[in-house]
């Protein structure tokens, strides 16, 4: 009768956790007896469990011999029920089937020893851990935040030379199914030899040759990742890097940082409407600068046109020349700084700010109020959240300067039209790319399968 | 990514056709004020003047401007004509201020609106002002506190620099306007050039046409308070030999036109303020403060009934008074007909509500 | 706020926009003839047409005019009616972008040639017309987010001036008492006309949307007719406003904006109006497109659409070059006539099919 029951919960956590790969599920067969565990690897301490678990059963004789030894153990307890059972599995603990008890054995795996800061999403109040190269330490970080059967994660080997191993993580009971078996699809069909990078494996998926701006959202922050998959959205992980991708991600998706959350919700307003306030800023102030210096004058109050009119005189060219001249020099002193050693870097930034900012006005290069301008447009860029988005508000200013030059301030206000269409055009997974209010999602699968046995 | 070729080719065939509107800031003048005078030749009708700022080479030094003048038959000529004696192209996109001279509004000065309201590139909110002696001379007025050029003729008039109760504020398309409109008259602020400052305290008043009455500065400041209402003026009050000075925080007017037999204009002012001097070595009391409201509001009765009798008097409307009785008239064929003829006839009843608040930190 | 938003956000667009249909010239000329009688008589009707039309096209979720004339009248008739209403939509489009053309030219780009400002302008509406519907509406509903504050400010900032002369405007209210020209109210109508949009939206919104809170679309309605009617006349006077040519532009230009780093409104109101008039005339032509390119068969849909934006464009430069501003005055106004029996049309076509339907 027992023995039935124990069957029948073997069975029942079966098929809660069947979508998810690092579920393992193995029997222990001696001369004496039969045991079979279960537990979700990732999670888990295979020393503990080979240590624990496995290797007394060989050397107890009987199997009430080997229930003793682990009932011996405090962290070794009879679930009440199934539910409690799964509970405990979730949180890394060992389900052992005995032929007519079960027993959770705790063997908890908690990955922080290894773990390195974010250094690339930097939060000032939120969890500091970030993803590492190693899968099996993504997935243990994900699994802790999110306790929950729903989690389901599937293996995929892409690369026919690297055999890069990917995670697909999901809610399945609120992630939408097209979207997972678009993903899944896609994945199958990718054809490339070496995959390393979050970042190429996005180009794969969007497949678009010249596309600008981001449509899947880059992360190394586990609670990102988390709180993505609580609303629904599919996250891959990865063996060899640090990052993951969600998808779908929309244009405001880029502009949060975890931190929003974090903070107060006054404050977190206000940060966001800063960094909305820097992309426009980041975007079209250059070619504000232009067209109205060079068109439209009579825009500026009269004392503003007067002082940029008198920067401006000992300056030998156009005004787009100027500011294109300083935005390429500040463009090359960003790059100079990332990609130099750290010690170098910071001695690059100091020769070239001071070139920057004292010789070039001085010698009647530039005027001073360009150099405020493209500090401000600088200073601007980086306070977009996330990196892709950043490089991408990076190039879309030269466009937009490019037709202010030719054609004044109508040029600014069509380039403004043709960005905000191009942006509304991108798509996601199937997902607008300006999609204002939780609204318009796709409907949810809410709650699909909540009844328990 | 055909598009996208597509969009690259045709920006570069019309890159082709552009350039020529990319003039850079340093190359352009800006006419900061523009005098219009009465020529002296004969043979021309205008004589125009522009005030050209020149932009200061390093922050922090003192305006530099330059005025050039020409004398033809229209302004476009003679904007023509200073336009071959620079070095850059003319902007009118920064003109603030524009100077009628004295002697030029003695005669119809529509043509000049002409010119003026026709041109797109000149701000509908320029300030528009009678300069005395002439046009030129008050644009070439350089006071010394001065950073930018013409600030010191243009901060009187916009909110931000002095507000001065006499100054009356005129924009362009305001003159405009009344030109226009049956039932209210054009009336300007008169600048007088000194040799390092301005003096604006009168104001002008015109008939469609040309400058018909001048308000000497209390009537001015009468104007301003009926018209708009102020908020910081003062009030002389003279009581048995004393004067007293009245430091005035709020003073406004409402009117009414009543119909009737005998059509008469009821006027309401209401004045709040607050000893600031008096001559009188008597503490002021209750009782005194109260004289003095009375004296006060007989004396503001007096200039506003002055005021509105001198306008009368000229058949102009500066205040409006035609536009009311047409908004509140519902024979709209006839309504004009009749205003002007009762206008000249018409009854001002003024009645002043003064009010002291307290004399004062000493009784 | 669910799906129906983007109803309200078309209907919301033709009331701004009408600054550019020339709506305010049109009323001003008549404002001592029974314009503001032509704006009351304009409500009722305009409310009636939206009524039916609201209860015709509930009967065809998710299906476009195409679909349903396909369905519900002959070939000769279909064809000539997507004709029909092709064309008055690609000139609904057209209007502002000629008096985009005459404003640049007039207050941004001095220097520039006009054939050279419009064949910018045409560049990007041909290649934003052929966008999706809904990628035109998310990216309507931005440039609305992003603008509406601003013209909301203007319209506030006008308002509360002390420069605004009252006295004027109730003069004009005494003149309420006047027959209404059909031309007045034509005008007034096109306030209302938002909602014809939906014959190709309707495709997107699957069903979803309806018509609800009509009386609020003719409260909204009235105070955007009554504030682009009176606001001019009460800076330019009851005399004067007839003398300018566009005469919200001086409106614009006859305040300031004491402590900011712009100080004139007037561009300030242009850059606004461009954004909000160009994303109208892109959403006018996507429409115009759709119906035309649907007369031609399946197969050359993708060819026949270049064609026809290519024809938009050359007729747009014809009549830019042709008209001068008294002609596109006078073209709007009769357009304006012509459009208020379209729409009339328009709404009896619907319900003719709607009854067709439910008889079926």
């Amino acid at each position: 009768m027992f023995a039935k029951k124990v069957t029948e919960s073997k069975k029942w956590l079966e098929n809660k956790l069947k979508n998810s790969s690092d579920v393992k599920n193995d029997s222990i067969s001696t001369t004496n007896f039969k045991v079979s565990v279960m537990y979700i690897s990732s999670i888990c301490k295979s020393d503990t469990i080979y240590q624990y678990i496995i290797n007394p059963a060989f050397k107890t004789d009987t199997l009430s011999d080997y229930e003793t030894y682990l009932r011996s153990f405090p962290g070794c307890t009879e679930p009440k029920d199934n539910q409690e059972a799964l509970d405990k599995m979730l949180t890394g603990s060992v389900v052992i089937f005995l032929k007519s008890k079960l027993f959770v054995f705790e063997a908890k795996n908690v990955q922080s020893g290894y773990v390195s800061d974010a250094n690339v999403e930097i939060s000032i109040l939120g969890p500091q851990d970030a993803l590492v190269e190693k899968l099996s330490t993504n997935i243990n970080l994900i699994r802790h935040r999110y306790h929950s059967e729903r989690l389901s994660i599937e293996n995929k080997i892409i690369g026919k030379l690297s055999q890069t191993n990917v995670a697909i993580a999901y809610d399945q009971s609120i992630a939408d199914d097209s979207v997972i078996t678009d993903v899944k699809k896609k994945l199958s069909e990718i054809d490339v030899d070496i995959l390393q990078s979050a970042g190429q494996l996005h180009q794969l998926l969007t497949n678009k040759k010249w596309s600008l701006f981001p449509t899947l959202l880059i992360t190394e922050r586990p609670d990102r990742i988390v709180k993505n998959i609580s609303e629904g959205k599919v996250v891959i992980i990865f063996e060899t890097s640090p990052f993951a991708l969600i998808i779908p991600s929309v244009f405001f998706d880029f502009f949060s940082s975890m931190d929003d959350i974090y903070q107060l919700p006054g404050v977190g307003r206000f940060l966001s409407f800063l960094r909305y306030m820097g992309v426009f800023i980041a975007t079209l102030l250059p070619g504000f600068y232009v067209a109205v210096a060079s068109y439209n004058p009579e825009i500026f109050r009269v004392q503003l046109a007067l002082s940029i009119a008198g920067s401006r005189a000992t300056v030998p060219y156009p005004s787009y020349l100027e500011i294109l001249f300083m935005l390429f020099m500040m463009e090359f002193l960003i790059e100079a700084s990332i990609r130099l050693p750290k010690t170098v870097g910071s001695a690059a930034t100091t020769v070239g700010g001071l070139i920057l900012g004292q010789a070039a006005t001085e010698a009647g290069l530039v005027s001073n109020i360009m150099i405020i301008i493209v500090a401000a447009v600088a200073i601007a860029n980086f306070v977009i959240p996330i990196n892709a988005m950043g490089f991408a508000i990076r190039v879309v200013k030269y466009p937009i300067l490019l037709i202010s030059t030719l054609f004044g301030l109508t040029g600014l206000a069509i380039s403004f039209i043709g960005l905000v269409l191009y942006l509304a055009n991108q798509r996601s997974f199937g997902t607008s790319y300006f999609r204002f209010f939780e609204i318009d999602k796709p409907p949810n699968k809410k709650n699909k399968e909540s009844t328990t046995s | 990514m055909k598009t996208i070729r597509l969009t690259l080719i045709l920006i570069l065939m019309l890159t082709v056709f552009t350039g020529c509107g990319l003039k850079d800031i340093d190359k352009r003048f800006f006419v900061i004020g523009i005098g219009l005078d009465q020529p002296e030749d004969e043979d021309n009708k205008i004589k125009v003047s522009l005030k050209l700022a020149i932009p200061p080479k390093e922050s922090g030094k003192s305006a530099e401007f330059q005025v050039l003048t020409a004398e033809t038959e229209t302004i476009t000529e003679a904007v023509r004509t200073i336009k071959s004696k620079v070095d850059k192209e003319l902007d009118f996109g920064h003109t603030k201020i524009i100077v009628l001279g004295q002697k030029l509004v003695q005669n119809d000065v529509r043509f000049v609106f002409d010119w003026l309201q026709r041109r797109r590139d000149i701000q509908k909110i320029a300030f528009i002002t009678v300069g005395k002696p002439s046009g030129l001379e008050v644009l070439n007025v350089k006071p010394p506190s001065e950073t930018l050029p013409a600030d010191s003729l243009i901060l009187p008039f916009g909110q931000g620099g002095v507000e001065s109760p006499s100054v009356v504020q005129q924009k362009l398309y305001q003159f405009y306007q009344k030109t226009t409109e049956r039932g209210l008259d054009p009336i300007l602020p008169i600048v007088e050039a000194k040799k390092e400052y301005f003096d604006i305290k009168q104001a002008g008043v015109f008939n469609k046409k040309k400058l018909k009455v001048e308000l000497s500065k209390e009537e001015t400041k009468m104007f301003n308070m009926i018209n708009t209402g102020l908020e910081h003026t003062d009030v002389k009050i003279k009581r048995d030999n004393k004067t007293a000075m009245v430091a005035v925080e709020k003073a406004s007017a409402d009117y009414d036109i009543v119909q009737g037999k005998k059509p008469s204009i009821q006027m309401n002012i209401d004045i709040e303020g607050i000893v600031e001097e008096q001559t009188s070595r008597d503490p002021v009391t209750e009782k005194a403060l109260q004289k003095y409201e009375k004296a006060g509001s007989k004396e503001v009765k007096a200039t506003a009934l002055s005021l509105l009798k001198k306008l009368q008097k000229e058949n102009v409307d500066p205040i409006g008074f035609g536009l009311r009785y047409r908004s509140r008239s519902w024979n709209n064929d006839t309504e004009w007909e009749e205003w002007q003829s009762i206008y000249p006839t018409i009854d001002f009843k003024v009645k002043v509500d003064f009010k002291l608040l307290t004399p004062g930190i000493i009784k | 706020m669910g799906i129906n938003r983007y109803l309200y956000y078309l209907i919301f667009l033709n009331m701004i926009i009408n600054v550019v249909v020339l709506v305010p010239n049109i009323l001003i000329n008549d404002r001592f003839n029974g314009a503001l009688m032509a704006m009351l008589v304009s409500i009722p009707i305009s409310l009636t047409l939206i009524y039916f039309f609201g209860k015709a096209i509930a009967r065809f979720p998710g299906m476009g005019l195409p679909e349903i004339l396909k369905d519900h009248l002959p070939k000769w008739g279909h064809h000539s009616t997507l004709f029909l209403f092709g064309v008055m939509w690609y000139l609904i489009g057209l209007i502002p972008l000629l008096v985009f053309v005459s404003i640049i030219k007039d207050y941004i780009n001095q220097d520039n040639d006009r054939l050279l400002i419009i064949s910018v302008l045409l560049i990007l509406l041909v290649f934003c017309c052929r966008l999706n519907s809904k990628t035109l509406l998310y990216g309507m509903e931005v440039l609305l987010v992003i603008n509406v504050p601003l013209v909301l400010f203007l319209i506030a900032k006008l308002l509360i001036n002390k420069e605004m002369n009252w006295d004027a405007i109730l003069e004009i209210g005494t003149h309420f008492f006047g027959i209404p020209s059909l031309q007045s109210i034509a005008a007034a109508t096109f306030m209302f006309t938002g909602y014809t949009n939906m014959v190709i939206f309707q495709r997107i919104f699957e069903g979803k949307f309806k018509f609800k809170h009509i009386w609020m679309i003719g409260v909204l309605g009235l105070l955007f007719l009554l504030t682009s009617f009176f606001i001019p006349i009460g800076y330019q006077g009851t005399d004067g406003v007839a003398n300018y040519m566009l005469p919200w532009l001086v409106t614009a230009d006859s305040i300031r904006i004491e402590f900011f780093v712009v100080e004139r409104v007037l561009y300030l109101f242009i850059f606004v109006y461009i954004s909000i008039g160009l994303i109208g005339t892109i959403i006018f032509w996507h429409i115009a497109l759709d119906l035309l390119k649907n007369i031609f068969p399946e197969k050359s849909r993708d060819k026949s659409s270049w064609a026809i934006l290519i024809l938009f464009s050359a007729v747009a430069m014809t009549l830019e070059i042709f008209l001068n501003e008294y002609d596109r005055y006078d073209f709007t106004s009769a357009w304006l006539i012509v459009r208020l029996f379209g729409e009339l049309l328009l709404v009896l076509i619907m319900s003719y099919a709607a009854r067709k339907k439910a008889l079926k």
